[in-house]
């Protein structure tokens, strides 16, 4: 096991349960810091409701979540970006009646001119500094997405949660926005990051963590998770036979 | 009816409508600001402009204060009052059914209003702290009392859209606004922010109550009469939209001045609801409103 400074998030026996559904069940992760993890696994295996309880937007999981050693399990989602962990959501969600700057000052943590200067930052390092003033619904998709993207990094966070984000954004964008996560990286930012693209996640990942119907069914670096069986049940339906 | 048409004659009607209109708008704007941020449509906000009336009525015949040296303090009486009633009362039903919000801000303009009439009475009142009239161009009339509620009117709501806009906290509120769910993975205390909200809709509504005050009588039942109103501005302004609920309060004063001078007083009362059916008909999202999905 690795000790716990090196694990920014660590879930132990983490549950969500929707009536009789277990979308999630005794979810064990150690997300190592500074590095980027792939959490992957077939639709509905849960990913998106582990990112729901870990960033407190869903109050009704149990177990425990510690986030730099501190229990987050129960603080609202307000607290917790205040700690460092932010995300962004599945779909694509800026504030349609703000402008793209004031999307991003938003969530800045300083509350003065320094919140600003990073949002402009950003927005130039995206090449989006000529957007500073266009409106959130009058972005094209992709666009919107590279500005959720940015603004999770408004807090400077240490952990940042990625709910696919690349998706419906054409390549060009993509390539600017896994440039961008591999920045965060160098700079010491832990990401978190569902995707479904495996070539993505081979890419990116330094490990990665495998969900199916809310339990983790495998960890490990991207080559040797591919080769597990249950992964390939779970994606498969059944194990592929070896030639 | 040829010296209806006369300039002078409709700058007077469009001057006097405006300056009523300020009033419906200052009101109607607080009205919709709780609306846009928290889906709850307060029955309750005429009661607390009257609220406002009363404290200045009290502060007028018991101490001597002017209104308008009133004004600062009442408002900041009124936002803690909806600070503290968002926090106790209408927290309970965001998020829920339109139907709870009607029920539970009905019950409360009831209390409200016979804890008023336990209190005043239901003899009328009024502050008559400003008298006289302003002459524009010597021909224009304006009377010292409307002219001074319209301006402040006027002041106040553009204060609070300056806020809206620029502040940290106006922006923050602008998000929850747009998008709760959003606005808390930035970091937005969602909750602070709807106390702030009802606490700044209360001042809004307090600050028209001091206004009200000195142009009209009033009596603990005299807000049926104003909240009816507001609700044809919010839905032909736009409903949760600021600055709709703005000009459609200007829209609402302007027409009912030149019905009140074209046809009559009485169809001036009734003026609000054509408009609204009107408007629903050409534009059902209201003026600035958007259609959703």
């Amino acid at each position: 096991m690795s000790s716990s400074s090196e694990v920014i998030l660590r879930t132990r026996g983490l549950n969500r349960d929707f009536g009789g559904v277990h979308a999630l069940r005794h979810a064990d992760l150690d997300v190592q810091r500074g590095k980027i993890t792939g959490l992957i696994g077939p639709n509905g295996s849960g990913k998106t409701t582990f990112f729901q309880v870990v960033s407190g937007m869903d109050q009704g999981g149990t177990g425990s979540v510690l986030f730099n050693e501190t229990e987050i399990l129960g603080k609202r989602p307000s607290q917790i970006y205040k700690l460092g962990l932010a995300r962004t959501f599945q779909l694509s969600q800026v504030f349609p009646a703000m402008t793209v700057l004031e999307n991003l000052i938003v969530a800045g943590r300083n509350h003065d001119r320094r919140d600003r200067d990073r949002a402009v930052n950003l927005l130039k390092q995206v090449r989006m500094d000529a957007y500073a003033d266009v409106m959130g619904s009058d972005l094209s998709y992709g666009q919107q997405r590279l500005v959720e993207f940015i603004r999770a990094l408004m807090s400077e966070p240490s952990l940042l949660l990625l709910d696919e984000p690349a998706a419906g954004v054409n390549p060009t964008l993509r390539k600017v926005l896994w440039k961008m996560v591999r920045q965060m990286k160098a700079l010491g930012t832990t990401v978190l990051i569902i995707e479904h693209d495996m070539h993505v996640i081979d890419d990116l990942c330094d490990e990665v963590y495998v969900l199916n119907e809310g339990e983790v069914i495998a960890q490990g670096a991207f080559e040797t998770v591919r080769e597990d069986r249950a992964v390939m049940e779970a994606y498969f339906g059944t194990a592929q036979e070896e030639n | 009816m040829m010296e209806l048409l006369d300039p002078i004659v409709l700058t007077q009607f469009a001057v006097g409508g405006i300056l009523a209109g300020a009033l419906y708008a200052l009101l109607a704007c607080g009205l919709n600001l709780v609306f846009g941020v928290m889906k709850v449509i307060n029955l309750a906000h005429a009661e607390l402009m009257l609220l406002g009336s009363f404290l200045t009525w009290l502060l007028f015949t018991t101490f001597e204060i002017h209104p308008l040296v009133a004004l600062p303090f009442i408002m900041v009486v009124l936002f803690f009052f909806g600070y503290g009633l968002q926090r106790v009362l209408i927290e309970r039903i965001v998020g829920t059914t339109e139907l709870s919000s009607l029920m539970v801000t009905y019950g409360l303009a009831i209390i409200m209003m016979n804890l008023g009439l336990l209190i005043f009475s239901s003899d009328f009142k009024a502050v008559p702290a400003l008298q006289g009239a302003w002459f524009l161009w010597d021909e224009i009339i304006i009377s010292i009392p409307r002219g001074v509620a319209g301006i402040v009117a006027l002041l106040v709501t553009l204060s609070v859209y300056l806020f809206l806009e620029k502040a940290r906290i106006g922006k923050a509120i602008r998000a929850v606004a747009e998008h709760a769910d959003v606005a808390l993975i930035c970091g937005i205390d969602v909750v602070k922010i709807r106390m702030i909200t009802f606490g700044l809709s209360a001042a809004m509504a307090g600050a028209a109550g001091v206004m009200l005050s000195m142009i009209y009588s009033f009596s603990p039942e005299t807000g049926p009469d104003f909240i009816l109103k507001c609700f044809a501005i919010i839905i032909i302004g736009g409903m949760g939209n600021f600055a709709g609920a703005f000009f459609g309060g200007l829209l609402l004063g302007v027409v009912e001045a030149f019905t009140a001078g074209f046809i009559s007083t009485q169809w001036a009362e009734g003026v609000a609801y054509m408009l609204l059916v009107i408007i629903l008909l050409v534009r059902p999202t209201g003026l600035r409103g958007k259609a959703h999905a």
